[in-house]
């Protein structure tokens, strides 16, 4: 779990093209959390967020033989989430004052959803490097990070004994390192990530 | 499309994981140097706090809850023929995919996790209707009469009472000198057409008090508490001028707690509540000059003139936002939370409980006002703002 198994991206959209519901399961994965993020700075609420997100891949699947790459896909699903979050936006019966100025704003001025699409992205990089770590050692390190729960919580919600957390804590910590330091690097953002961790 | 931005995403992880290689950072670079609004959003992304809160943002999203929607709503395509999909598999199977694809699963963690998050729905329980047609009339005598709910207006003529489908009010003693009194409560609404063929709307919690005839009178004179919107009947009389009969205009004068407004014939609303701290007199049609007594101001159509403090305040404004009211709706315009507030359980008659402070926070938008109090609530929900919560008869703020 949390493994990736390389793929062929020509059989992979083969696959998808014809109707393959794991190559559509795939693509979610790969997608939804970016489109999410990115749905959600527009739309304050979670619920049509959720929908407007779930829309898009129906959209996708409905026109899946449309598609010639992933990066085509990708760019799809971004611009329908895009629009539909403008016309939810637009047909709102009442928003606040900062709302309309807000969606006025975005619709003279395109850059800064662009903007959000890359950070999107980015975030979506991101996070890969922390689903690489092992399953025991990712789950801990979410839990710190994210969630920022104390060990003996996650020792709760884990079943765990207080001991076992700590020693995951301070594993995972040291993979990231070391994962890092294969690379001969030391990024400001990824240390500053690991002294968090370490000081919870 | 949006290849450049994806190229853009790569780059700039590159960046922050610190894996740039010699061509990427020139290219970098020369992005950060292009413009001021590249380098401040890489800016934002590089400090490590933000990241974790965008991260958390990031992962908080509850994937088996879009893909639960997005299945559903592919087997609905599958009813009307469109699109084959036997056995979508279930997102979280434990059973591996295909060899040729990517298995990404997710741990037994977080399909826990998922399992304990509910999703609720906004629900009320306890809804509460809209107003309705209700009022009382008070005769000068001290008479109380329940005006009908089944109509929606009364009609005042000086020996009679009748409703506005011409059904006469209980029985009335003719020639009763002095003010009669209609008052509609919180929830309540009405109209009255005066004998003069003054046409008024009262919105709730408003009280209109006039003389049964204007006959004989040299101004015609009402007061209100609360909101009302006039249509004005022209009214003259003859009177001998510089030796020639002419015809003159009777004015119309509608006084409140703390103006009055003179009014030649013409269509008004007038917001006078004694819990508002403005009094607002709106021109559509006609003339109306305000006064309180030391200053006055005329009002040409489109403007209203704000009481507040002893000063008038004049601005062009949206008279259709304005008289919403009368027209079955809520509109507002940059409107204050406590003001929209107000007006919701004046309509209601509810009491709203506020202990949140959103002193900055203003409202625009339509929504009718025929429908139960949740569809205003949840329209005002959903802005993501504030939210509500409804015991018995009281609306809670809760956020």
């Amino acid at each position: 779990m949390g493994k990736i198994i390389e793929y062929d991206a020509a059989s992979m959209m083969e696959s998808f093209r014809s109707g393959n519901e794991q190559s559509m399961a795939h693509f979610f994965k790969l997608h939804a959390k970016s489109l999410g993020y990115f749905v959600r700075k527009m739309i304050p609420d979670d619920q049509e967020a959720e929908d407007i997100v779930a829309n898009c891949f129906v959209k996708l699947w409905q026109r899946r033989e449309d598609f010639q790459t992933e990066e085509n896909i990708k760019a799809f699903l971004y611009i329908s989430c895009r629009n539909a979050c403008l016309d939810h936006l637009r047909h709102l019966k009442i928003k606040t004052t900062a709302q309309d100025n807000y969606l006025q704003h975005l619709e003279v001025n395109e850059d800064s959803i662009l903007y959000q699409i890359i950070k999107s992205e980015i975030l979506g990089i991101l996070n890969q490097e922390i689903e690489q770590l092992p399953e025991n050692y990712r789950q801990v390190f979410k839990l710190i990070y994210f969630e920022q729960k104390k060990t003996d919580e996650i020792a709760v919600e884990l079943d765990l004994s207080v001991q076992t957390v700590r020693n995951y804590k301070s594993r995972s910590v040291e993979l990231l390192k070391t994962a890092m330091l294969k690379k001969g690097i030391s990024s400001a953002v990824m240390l500053a990530l690991l002294l968090f961790a370490e000081q919870h | 499309m949006l290849e450049e931005q994806f190229h853009l995403s790569r780059l700039i992880a590159a960046h922050l994981k610190g894996d740039l290689d010699s061509r990427g950072q020139i290219e970098f670079d020369q992005w950060m140097a292009a413009s001021e609004a590249n380098r401040i959003f890489v800016d934002g992304l590089s400090e490590s706090t933000q990241v974790a809160e965008d991260l958390k943002a990031y992962n908080s999203l509850n994937e088996q809850l879009v893909w639960n929607k997005a299945i559903h709503r592919f087997q609905d395509q599958t009813k009307t023929g469109k699109i084959r999909a036997k056995n979508i598999s279930i997102f979280y199977s434990a059973v591996a995919a295909a060899i040729a694809l990517i298995i990404v699963g997710a741990g037994l963690y977080f399909y826990k996790r998922t399992e304990n998050k509910q999703n609720v729905a906004v629900v009320f329980v306890n809804d509460i209707e809209a107003g309705t047609n209700k009022a009382t009339l008070i005769l000068p005598n001290g008479q109380i009469l329940n005006l009908s709910a089944a109509k929606a207006g009364v009609v005042i003529q000086s020996g009679s009472l009748k409703y506005n489908d011409g059904t006469p009010v209980a029985a009335v003693e003719k020639a009763n000198p002095g003010l009669l009194t209609t008052s509609t409560p919180r929830g309540g609404r009405y109209q009255v057409l005066l004998s003069d063929g003054t046409r008024v709307w009262l919105n709730a919690a408003t009280t209109l008090k006039f003389p049964a005839s204007f006959t004989g009178l040299n101004v015609r004179r009402v007061e209100v508490s609360g909101e009302a919107y006039f249509e004005v009947a022209k009214s003259y009389k003859t009177a001998i001028v510089n030796g020639k009969k002419s015809s003159l205009r009777i004015p119309f004068v509608v006084k409140t707690s703390q103006q009055e407004t003179e009014v030649l014939g013409t269509h008004f609303n007038i917001n006078a509540y004694a819990d508002e701290a403005i009094q607002k007199t709106t021109l559509l049609e006609g003339a109306v000059r305000v006064s309180d007594g030391e200053g006055n101001k005329v009002l040409k159509p489109g403007e209203q003139a704000a009481l507040s403090q002893g000063v008038f305040r004049i601005q062009q404004i949206d008279t259709v936002a304005v008289v919403a009211w009368k027209n079955g709706d809520f509109i507002f315009k940059n409107e204050p939370f406590e003001n929209v507030l107000r007006q919701v359980s004046r309509w209601y008659d509810v009491e709203i409980i506020n202990s949140q402070d959103h002193k900055d926070l203003h409202f625009s938008g339509r929504v009718s006002r025929s429908r139960n109090i949740s569809t205003v609530l949840k329209a005002l929900s959903v802005t993501g703002k504030v939210k509500f919560k409804i015991e018995g008869r009281r609306i809670i703020v809760i956020e």
